[in-house]
């Protein structure tokens, strides 16, 4: 089947100079196979699928109970993903790209998802609770260190009021517990009323507990108010710091033991225990049996923490090994998820049980695709070939440009402001010479271009090293994506910079100057011994100091030295040249306007819109670059005749912009720069240059003017008798039977069925429909009328528009030059070794501030110029960007996609 | 090894070293120039007074730009040395 090519399909071109040709084919796949060719078509890359279901909601379709599965498994393997990043697992990331799995792979893969996370859960729900039960066990064991000292303080104190002797010195607690003991002593003899106290004493009751220490001022403070004073409260601080069990959380807690009389009081201080979430404990009363419950607490926690350990190691074992495999199991996942995605977007037939896909694909791959859904039908052991249909649509199919990762920038250039209408002239090839090339004649200096070229350089170098290392950071990213942009805009600016002979705001003298000094040194001397004189400045004579040969290449480094008229001269050589320029790259696009309307077989659009745009700019626009070019070569220092005309000297060089002007005015102007008697006209640059020169002007005007009527209503015309012919002629046409042939290759085990094309393809004509409908004048007589007028219009304020690439180039040579006559040149001023380190200090600021303002900031604002002059004056000419981009159903790049979404988390 | 005496981190001693090698070429080639006299660096001279300046005096002078250069570029050599092993020593490379 290689060798079938369509009737009426072109050859096939350079992949980037158009678009690829792409096709609309309807795919027949069994049921049983669907899934293996999808896969197989994912690997490749080279499809995109059509929703042939847009109406059915996404919970409708077929296969979203396995979407949800995948999705499920997707939270799996993100939930073991975080646990082994919270345990600082390492996790292997081979890069491997596994192929897609079976659908009965799935199946063990959802069962070992399931196992995982039971375990996991299981051992994390295990390890919690022993962390709670270690918890508590430590703090008991602390209630039980503190309550002895508690206990033996309370009897101190109990002996100390028995004795009577005391009893109203220490705090105030102990003095308001023991008042109604001293009125008892008051009515009974002492004997009686010492075992009346004594017995009282030993009825009172306690309890003890652990309290997080920021509560306890206010605990003490409830306890002392609810009860009156009638409690006996004791704390000491917990010195190890506990861990919260729900949270994790470091906490400081204090252990706390309440003494109180009664059952009432019980209660009340209970309750406000619990109020405060403190945590009370069971404590023995007598020491004895505190000592023995302390030996047990220190026995279990020792059993806690060996259980502990094995628990962490458990589940440390079980993240080390998932770790090994969680990015293969992600990638599988998504793979299968992206299949079954694609899977609800075909129709099903239930009579003969296959799946029905429409893709678009390019007609060059048609082959590797047949080949991919051959591989996964055998993959998938069915016997029923799938078969790849390919259909005739009006459409428009989507614009798939190829690139690499040299032309991708580019091509990220052009398609920021639109993408192709389908099969038009792709403008990134162009736009890899030109755009650097505009950019270096704003940024033109050997020195920066340098700077730029070795950065660029560095990133390319480097580029596996850099794109290993996954560097986030935008602005790099920018930086990267663009290397060979910046690479070829470093090495024009060097190519600029040289022409430009500026070299960090200095110039080289690489071929020797053609100018000297002729001034007399008597001169020279009668300036200098005034003081007042000194400061006048001197021109070079032209006549006498330019010695009739340029300097070879470039600009003469003697304009670097002059300080009177060294704008003047730089700033009409640059304008002159953007002109040019701008000129030269607008007529480009025209020229290539006539590719496409070739290609789409536009004749109305050659006669009476190419022809006459052509014939427009050449009138006026090409003629003042012919003029431009003339000046320069015709016109020296140096006075003799010229085209005809005795040429005085450089004071009656025509001016170009005030002949323009007096062009359109069609003014009378003088022939010539002298009059017959030999004498200079007073305004000789405003004559005629050139013999019939005003009579060839007024031609070219009117040649210009005429064109515009031609623009506008030609093409309408000729519509509209074009389709008063089809109405008519197709009243007697009968519709033609559509041809179809089905060819069989029974070797290949394969099947297409081709759709014979119509055998003279209609002209696109700007999207004017032939036959598909009434032609409705009054939207093409506005569309032509707003073309026409872009055009003319444009053609002027696209020409003021490029002189952009003089007012950037005059910018950053004179912030170079400020920099080098403000900051380094201070060094110079001072003597001896204070010289040699302020040349150091300042060439640091000096170059720091080249970097980052002349080459960073200056850098920013040529590329944007650029980049408007592209998309704005050249591609206005003949880019429609009216297409939507290719984008095929690819596990490259889901994954691509996917990894960078979960990166920025 | 530990952090001896830690100034500059990766990215200030990485960009620290690009500017010693440029100084080092830039002042290094400006001396030159300096030395043969080019017309182009006249005006960076700077002389006291006003009135003819004999062409000896032009000629030190120029001689002594050149050597004032030379000497900047030899600091910037020995800075060099200083952020190389800055970089090197105390932390990871970056590239």
């Amino acid at each position: 089947m290689g060798d079938y090519v369509t009737p009426g399909e072109e050859p096939p071109q350079p992949g980037i100079y158009r678009s690829e040709q792409m096709c609309l084919a309807q795919l027949y796949l069994q049921s049983d196979a669907s899934y293996q060719c999808v896969a197989e078509l994912g690997e490749l890359g080279l499809v995109q699928f059509r929703d042939l279901n847009p109406d059915v909601s996404s919970f409708q379709r077929k296969y979203v109970n396995e979407v949800r599965r995948c999705d499920e498994m997707e939270r799996k393997l993100r939930y073991l993903e975080r646990e082994i990043k919270k345990d600082q697992i390492p996790m292997l990331d081979t890069g491997e790209n596994p192929d897609a799995p079976l659908p009965r792979e799935m199946i063990d893969l959802e069962a070992t998802f399931e196992k995982l996370e039971n375990e996991l859960r299981e051992v994390n729900k295990n390890e919690e609770t022993l962390k709670k039960n270690f918890s508590e066990l430590t703090e008991l064991k602390h209630i039980l260190r503190k309550t002895q000292t508690f206990f033996e303080e309370v009897d101190h104190d109990r002996w100390r009021i028995l004795e009577g002797g005391s009893g109203r010195r220490g705090r105030s607690t102990e003095r308001e517990e023991t008042r109604p003991l001293i009125d008892i002593g008051d009515m009974d003899d002492d004997s009686a009323a010492r075992m009346s106290a004594q017995a009282a004493m030993l009825r009172l009751g306690f309890v003890a507990g652990v309290i997080q220490r920021e509560r306890l001022p206010a605990f003490e403070r409830l306890l002392w108010r609810a009860c009156r004073g009638n409690v006996f409260l004791r704390t000491s601080e917990i010195d190890d710091v506990l861990n919260d069990t729900v949270t994790g959380d470091p906490v400081n807690k204090c252990v706390f033991i309440i003494f109180f009389q009664g059952d009432h009081l019980k209660t009340k201080v209970k309750k406000i225990c619990e109020g405060f979430r403190a945590t009370l404990y069971p404590c023995p009363d007598t020491p004895q049996e505190r000592r023995e419950m302390s030996i047990g607490v220190m026995t279990r926690i020792e059993d806690l923490k060996t259980v502990l350990g094995q628990t962490q190691d458990h589940r440390h074992r079980v993240l080390v090994a998932a770790s090994k495999n969680v990015r293969m199991w992600l990638t599988k996942v998504r793979k299968i998820k992206s299949i079954y995605h694609t899977l609800n977007l075909f129709n099903i037939d239930v009579t003969q049980k296959c799946l029905i896909a429409e893709v678009w694909c390019p007609i060059a791959e048609l082959d590797r695709i047949k080949m991919a859904l051959k591989r996964g039908t055998d993959e998938s052991g069915s016997q029923v070939p799938s078969i790849l249909n390919r259909m005739e649509t009006n459409e428009a199919p989507p614009t798939y440009n190829k690139t690499n990762k040299f032309t991708k920038g580019f091509q990220n250039i052009v398609d920021a402001y639109g993408i192709a209408t389908y099969r038009e002239i792709n403008p990134a090839p162009y736009t890899m010479i030109s755009f650097p090339f505009l950019f270096a004649v704003m940024f033109g200096d050997m020195g920066h271009g340098a700077i730029m070229l070795l950065a660029a350089l560095f990133f390319i170098l480097k580029e596996k090293q850099l794109e290993a290392a996954r560097i986030k950071d935008e602005i790099f990213q920018t930086f990267f994506g663009g290397r060979y942009v910046i690479f070829l805009m470093g090495a024009f600016s060097i190519y600029t910079g040289f022409m430009y002979n500026d070299v960090f705001s200095k110039s080289i003298n690489t071929f020797g100057s053609s100018w000297q000094n002729t001034i007399p040194e008597s001169v020279i001397d009668y300036y200098l011994d005034d003081e007042k004189r000194s400061e006048s400045q001197l021109i070079l004579p032209p006549e006498t100091a330019f010695d009739g040969n340029p300097y070879p290449i470039g600009v003469d480094p003697v304009w670097n030295l002059a300080e009177g008229n060294k704008l003047s001269f730089l700033n009409s050589m640059k304008m002159k040249m953007s002109v040019l320029f701008g000129i030269a790259q607008m007529t480009f696009g025209v020229l290539l306007s006539y590719q496409n309307f070739i290609y789409f077989k536009s004749d109305l659009d050659i006669k009476y819109m190419f022809i006459p745009q052509m014939i427009f700019l050449s009138s006026i626009f090409i003629y003042l670059c012919i003029q431009i070019l003339s000046k320069w070569l015709f016109f020296g220092a140096v006075g003799g005749t010229v085209l005809g005309y005795k040429y005085p000297g450089s004071n009656c060089a025509p001016s170009l912009l005030i002949g323009l002007i007096n062009m359109f005015m069609m003014k009378s102007r003088n022939a010539g720069f002298v009059d017959d008697s030999g004498e200079t006209y007073p305004q000789c640059y405003l004559s005629t240059w050139y013999p019939g020169q005003a009579t060839i002007e007024i031609i070219l005007v009117v040649l210009a003017l005429v064109q515009v009527p031609i623009m506008l209503f030609a093409k309408p015309y000729f519509l509209y008798r074009r389709d008063k012919q089809q109405s008519r002629y197709s009243t007697l046409t009968a519709e033609s039977n559509q041809h179809q042939s089905v060819r069989a290759d029974i070797n290949q085990d394969d099947a297409e069925v081709v759709h014979a094309p119509e055998q003279t393809p209609k002209p696109s004509g700007h999207g004017h429909g032939h036959g598909d409908g009434p032609l409705e004048m009054g939207d093409v007589m506005v569309y032509q009328a707003i073309h026409t007028i872009e055009f003319v219009l444009g053609c002027v304020s696209h020409t003021a528009s490029y002189l952009r690439l003089w007012a950037l180039s005059l910018a950053h040579a004179q912030l170079s030059d400020v920099l080098w006559t403000m900051v380094f040149r201070n060094a110079f001023v001072l003597d001896g070794y204070t010289g040699a380190i302020a040349t150091y200090i300042l060439f640091f600021i000096f170059g720091s501030l080249s970097v980052f303002i002349l080459v960073l900031m200056e850098g920013l604002s040529a590329f944007l110029h650029a980049l408007r002059l592209h998309w704005v004056e050249f591609q206005s000419k003949f880019y429609g960007g009216l297409g939507y981009e290719f984008a095929p159903f690819s596990f490259e790049k889901i994954l691509a996609e996917e990894r960078e979404a979960e990166e920025n988390l | 090894m530990g952090k001896i005496c830690p100034l500059m981190g990766p990215k200030m001693s990485a960009f620290c070293m690009v500017m010693s090698v440029w100084g080092v070429i830039f002042l290094g080639l400006l001396g030159v120039f300096f030395y043969i006299q080019a017309v182009t660096l006249f005006p960076d001279l700077h002389f006291e007074g006003h009135g003819k300046v004999p062409s000896s005096v032009i000629d030190a002078k120029y001689n002594e730009k050149a050597t004032q250069c030379w000497i900047a570029a030899g600091l910037y050599a020995v800075t060099l040395i200083a952020v190389f092993w800055q970089n090197k020593y105390n932390t990871a490379q970056i590239f």
